[in-house]
């Protein structure tokens, strides 16, 4: 009784934890940047100093950044089409395919007692 | 709609032509001309390289081990905050969107976060200093590469099995408590069998994942970071001098480590469902 209880109290704790690290190990690495970039510095304590949007003012005047910014777009997007187009390709017809396959001998074979002709590879099996 | 199966993979060929063209042939044509390298010359070649001294097998083996652990940490947390999420669904949306972020959050900009917080300079790291502590984690080290593989194999890995686990039958549950067990109980005997096809399945693309991680351990500690594909890179554009024959078996190895365990992931787990079935 004891270990039922027990245990029943301590699954939800060991998933929270999970659920917590996770949002650490996604939201410190980012965080950190964003505190970084708002700020002259964050060295010297565990506290960052001088609140500044110098960083990203720079960043977003420089035309080397811009350039980067939309040739990185760009090569998302293209490889990102690239590859659902080429995915979508091989997989989508593939299930479609399946599915008739599979869906045949249900549908037609029903009456392929009496007719035979309508489910050739069924009527080689039997 | 219904399609032939010689139209579907008509239709499958343009990925079927990029995977050989980008992949298959590559490593199709390296593998033969280092076999005719190594038949033609004996000791002299890349393979008599590889195994001259243990610093490529180190590196390989460094890569095999940190891509398991990573693994199966990433799995661990996955599987717990997918269980979670399954408490709390009005956090789902918002938790994926979040891991699918953390997922793609790798390489250049989780190294840079890394150093900000645990670098040599880090904020973490002096303040520990501060109060007189040891730094924890070494950036440089293989703890620290670890650590930033799980930063990104824990948000890919709750991806992967917040479908899995919603799949699962609610009903099966509800029996469980039914007869007296508790959700622990419920898990090591229901469960997680039921799931460990799915499990098995994604600790192969983890392993894959991390076993092919290039950017993140090279911005971590250049080109010192003793992996497979760190090695496979230096040798290509090295400090001192190329070996572009030594590089391509480095990545033949990646390439046969890789095909090896995603390739038992995929029977284990047809096997699995298989016996369930």
């Amino acid at each position: 009784m004891s270990a039922t209880s027990t245990s029943t109290t301590n699954r939800p704790v060991i998933s929270a934890l999970a659920l917590s690290a996770l949002l650490i190990v996604v939201l410190v690495p980012m965080a950190a940047l964003l505190v970084y970039g708002l700020t002259g510095r964050w060295d010297r304590h565990w506290w960052p100093e001088d609140p500044t949007l110098r960083w990203i003012v720079e960043a977003v005047a420089d035309p080397r950044v811009q350039g980067a910014v939309v040739r990185t777009t760009l090569l998302a997007l293209a490889s990102a089409t690239l590859a659902l187009v080429c995915g979508a390709l091989a997989t989508i017809p593939a299930a479609l395919a399946v599915r008739s396959t599979t869906a045949r001998p249900h549908v037609d074979c029903s009456a392929a007692w009496t007719s035979w002709r309508c489910c050739p590879s069924q009527s080689r099996r039997w | 709609m219904s399609l032939n199966a010689r139209t579907a993979t008509r239709l499958a060929g343009p990925l079927l032509l990029l995977t050989a063209a980008a992949l298959l042939l590559p490593f199709g044509w390296r593998a033969i001309a280092l076999l005719v390298d190594c038949i033609g010359q004996g000791n002299g070649c890349a393979i008599g390289e590889l195994t001259a001294d243990g610093y490529y097998l180190e590196a390989a083996w460094n890569t095999l081990w940190l891509g398991m652990l990573s693994a199966l940490i990433g799995l661990a947390i996955g599987l717990g905050a997918a269980i979670a999420l399954l408490r709390v669904p009005r956090l789902e949306s918002s938790v994926t969107l979040l891991a699918s972020l953390g997922a793609n959050f790798s390489g250049v900009p989780l190294a840079v976060a890394l150093l900000l917080l645990f670098g040599a300079q880090g904020v973490v790291t002096a303040t520990m200093q501060a109060a007189g502590l040891a730094p924890w984690v070494d950036l440089q080290g293989l703890d620290g590469l670890l650590l930033a593989y799980v930063c990104f194999q824990a948000p890919l890995a709750t991806l992967l099995l917040i479908a899995p686990v919603k799949m699962l039958d609610g009903s099966l549950q509800d029996a469980a408590a039914t007869l007296g067990a508790g959700p622990v109980l419920y898990w090591r005997r229901v469960g997680l069998p039921l799931m460990l096809p799915s499990l098995v399945e994604v600790f192969g693309l983890l392993f894959a994942n991390a076993a092919a991680a290039f950017a993140t351990p090279f911005a971590l500690s250049g080109t010192a970071a003793h992996v497979l594909a760190v090695r496979i890179a230096s040798l290509v554009s090295g400090d001192i001098l190329a070996q572009p024959e030594l590089s391509a078996l480095l990545a033949l190895v990646l390439f046969a480590m890789l095909a090896v365990v995603i390739g038992l992931t995929r029977w284990t787990a047809a096997r699995l469902r298989r016996g369930r079935a």
